[in-house]
């Protein structure tokens, strides 16, 4: 059954609005695209650089934001069915990474590890975070578990208490009506909020900046690459890795379309 | 035996209080009210989900208050069911005893008996997306009897039913709680279904109980006037009582009483007699016309038009007309008395 259409200038002006949305973003797109070429397209394509760096990006983002999960599933339960004393608080700080700059994060951790202990542990065991891969790492964790918390949430707030309290009175413990009844129910908005924390954590650059810095092949995902690449004027580099970047992206909203669909938080 | 007493509870807005309850051994109860009364509040305290602020809940002689609701054993079937979507049938059947960590001989043999029992088995590897209203409810009370609960408690278990439906199951219902001997506490809102599976009626309002009483005592003898509303007697009046006669507007009823002075009168529809025979003369006879005639499935509502206006039911298929002369009979042990409250 679908709703009556409508005709009239309102329904035209709506969808027209939308169009030329569309159209811009399309515009963005193939302009980039006329503007490498084929021959250009495929040639970068071809290099190892490129998928060197687009291997690097898929990994750390994969690694931070399992270990998101271990900190977001946990946090957003929390925060959605218990009751505890700052509750409000410890829900206000976590959702600032959200609000703030991630460049203030990367400063922030910069002046962390710079200061005891972590300086200190870092001379006296040989392990420096702030300039290669586990830097990236530190960074995109930063970034996303809070945002993996404050989606977890929304996951199990769409769970109804009834069915925990109905566990509960058939014997089963909290744990075990959190494995056996709250995750699989929320399975599909987990999985949906976690392709969103993968796409934002592939998608930092900013407190990387600041934290890592740029070393080749090293600390160099994506994002991070486009913005060096476009200050050493390889635009060709810089179109190539944006196309990787978009494609990467349309996976990620269409993943999550297409799981999250069914779970309502998206 | 279930003993609930002085249970008070603060939810914010809403209160719980001086919840008295017994009920005993095998014994189905309704917990009947209006929509807000805090009947499934009540069900909620009495299956741990809150932490109750005064008051004690004891379970054959065990203090359950501190227990959490997987240290109680009182089954829980709320509303909708909520019937685990992750899991078929059979499986939602099996949890509590899974929970429990029976042996899974044992569980399959419980969990197949029970499911003969409800005649479920056409449905034992569907998930619950897939059923409907009435099997939905059939799963919901298998899974909550296999665990052998000490008291059953049933939220609105009916409400999502055609009323065809809801009739047979709710005598199923009934039959179901007589085969395993189980308590159960059943809350609901219409007094007809409460009638259909209960032994005991508990009427509720405003986070307290009211009355509490077999169908009979609390239709034939409100405490209140809110329960002789609730219960649908439709001639409450105020009156005035000497201790032998109530006089309600012009009329004077002939009812011994306790009381002297301002007082509430209730007559059902049902115990008002039309007199068929003029010349009937005695106590509590009043004539007057029909003022309107409403054709209902297994009788007549005539409102009569005697000061104060009476509405009775009349059982047979006569039909009455707007104008028509009725003469109506009371009978004095059918009028109820209570005493005026401020309230």
């Amino acid at each position: 059954m679908a709703l009556r259409s409508r005709g009239g200038w309102w329904p035209a002006l709506c969808i027209g609005i939308t169009a030329s949305i569309l159209a811009v973003y399309i515009l963005l797109v193939t302009s980039n695209w006329i503007y490498l070429g084929w021959h250009d397209t495929l040639y970068f394509f071809s290099k190892s650089r490129m998928w060197e760096r687009f291997w690097l990006t898929v990994w750390t983002a994969t690694v931070s934001t399992s270990f998101s999960l271990f900190i977001g599933i946990p946090a957003g339960y929390a925060l959605s069915r218990f009751r505890f004393p700052c509750r409000y608080l410890f829900a206000s700080i976590i959702d600032l990474p959200i609000v703030v700059s991630p460049a203030v994060v990367g400063a922030f951790l910069f002046g962390i590890t710079t200061r005891f202990p972590f300086d200190w542990i870092s001379e006296y065991y040989g392990i420096y975070i702030s300039r290669n891969v586990y830097g990236v790492l530190l960074v995109q964790f930063t970034v996303t578990a809070a945002f993996c918390a404050r989606l977890m949430k929304a996951s199990f707030d769409m769970i109804p208490v009834r069915f925990e309290a109905v566990s509960h009175s058939l014997g089963a413990s909290p744990l075990r009506t959190f494995f056996k009844v709250v995750l699989p129910m929320a399975k599909n908005g987990i999985i949906a909020s976690m392709i969103v924390v993968w796409a934002r954590a592939a998608a930092e650059w900013e407190g990387l900046m600041l934290f890592v810095g740029a070393t080749e092949g090293k600390t160099d995902i994506m994002p991070f690459a486009i913005y060096l690449d476009w200050n050493g004027g390889m635009m060709g580099w810089v179109t190539s890795m944006s196309i990787v970047c978009i494609l990467m992206a349309v996976s990620a909203i269409s993943a999550m379309k297409l799981i999250g669909g069914r779970s309502n938080v998206w | 035996m279930i003993e609930i007493a002085n249970l008070n509870g603060n939810l914010g807005e809403f209160h719980l209080r001086d919840i008295n309850l017994k009920v005993n051994k095998g014994e189905y109860l309704a917990i009947l009210g209006p929509t807000g009364a805090g009947k499934t509040v009540l069900v909620e305290y009495i299956a741990g989900i809150y932490k109750s602020d005064k008051g004690s809940i004891l379970v054959d002689g065990e203090d359950i208050t501190p227990l959490y609701p997987e240290e109680r054993n009182i089954g829980y079937v709320p509303q909708d069911y909520a019937l685990f979507p992750n899991l078929t049938v059979k499986k939602n059947i099996a949890y509590g005893l899974e929970a429990r960590r029976m042996p899974s001989e044992q569980i399959n043999s419980i969990v197949s008996e029970m499911i003969s029992r409800l005649k479920i088995e056409y449905i034992q590897h569907r998930m619950p997306l897939n059923l409907s209203g009435g099997e939905k409810q059939r799963v919901a009370l298998g899974r909550a009897l296999t665990t052998e609960p000490k008291l059953l408690l049933l939220d609105e278990p009916l409400s999502a039913l055609d009323e065809n439906l809801r009739t047979e199951m709710a005598r199923k219902l009934r039959q179901l709680q007589r085969d395993v001997n189980g308590t159960f506490i059943h809350v609901c809102h219409s007094f007809e279904e409460a009638s259909d599976v209960a032994d005991r009626i508990a009427i509720m309002n405003d986070g307290t109980i009211i009355q509490i009483g077999t169908l009979k005592e609390v239709m034939e003898a409100p405490k209140n006037e809110f329960v002789a509303r609730f219960m649908k007697s439709q001639n409450i009046f105020y009156g005035l009582s000497d201790g032998s006669t109530v006089k309600i507007g012009k009329t004077v009823l002939f009812r011994k009483n306790p009381f002297k002075g301002d007082v509430l009168v209730v007559i059902r529809p049902e115990n008002i007699a039309i007199v068929e025979n003029e010349n009937n003369k005695g106590q509590n006879v009043f004539s007057g016309k029909v003022e309107n005639a409403k054709r209902k499935p297994y009788f007549t509502e005539i409102a009569v038009d005697i000061n104060p206006p009476f509405v009775i039911y009349s059982p047979t298929e006569k039909k009455y007309n707007k104008g028509d002369n009725i003469i109506i009979s009371i009978p004095p042990e059918k009028i109820v008395v209570i005493e005026k409250s401020d309230s």
